[in-house]
């Protein structure tokens, strides 16, 4: 599978959907990583909601 | 506190977030950032998408506040991610920030960093 990143390189910048704030009762926003510029972003994928680990 | 933002994400639906975050015990206390990945584009892209199932690997990436990748971990499905070292790296990319000291195996906030440098090689 082709990363087309390496360690020091600029993250893949995306747009998607997401609920933020914590709240799933106010709509889904668009946000996009960019917008997260002067901090740290610890971005982690997992592969399925109601499912285990 | 270490003006750090936790983003989650997966390629379930934008709908099943917000089931999930109202009916699960684990989604309940999401307070960050869900995103739905529903291509799978941001996943492929990351180098994490599962392409027989389309869902993703369990992926922690490390961004600092240049947008640069500083470090990422890929976990095993069974195995679920150990949060103190995600935040330790951070804390040691931070402590060693702007200085010539190293973060050695083992280090944790509150030790001091290691020299680094040419007056050093061979010391360790």
């Amino acid at each position: 599978m082709a990363r087309c990143f390496d360690i020091g390189q600029t993250a893949p910048d995306f747009t998607a959907t997401a609920i933020v704030n914590g709240n799933p009762n106010n709509p889904p926003e668009e946000i996009s990583l960019s917008q997260y510029r002067g901090q740290w972003v610890v971005l982690f994928f997992y592969g399925s909601n109601f499912t285990f680990v | 506190m270490m003006n750090t933002e936790v983003i989650a994400i997966s390629t379930d639906s934008i709908y099943s977030h917000k089931i999930f975050m109202l009916s699960s015990p684990s989604g309940r206390q999401i307070n960050f950032p869900l995103v739905s990945d529903r291509t799978g584009e941001i996943s492929r892209n990351y180098g994490v998408l599962n392409e027989n199932e389309y869902f993703a690997w369990r992926g922690a990436f490390i961004i600092d506040p240049e947008g640069k990748i500083r470090a990422y971990l890929v976990n095993p499905q069974p195995v679920g991610r150990n949060i103190d070292e995600i935040l330790r790296i951070i804390a040691a990319l931070q402590f060693v920030q702007g200085k010539d000291i190293g973060a050695p195996a083992g280090w944790v906030p509150g030790m001091p960093g290691i020299p680094v440098g040419w007056d050093y090689v061979g010391c360790y």
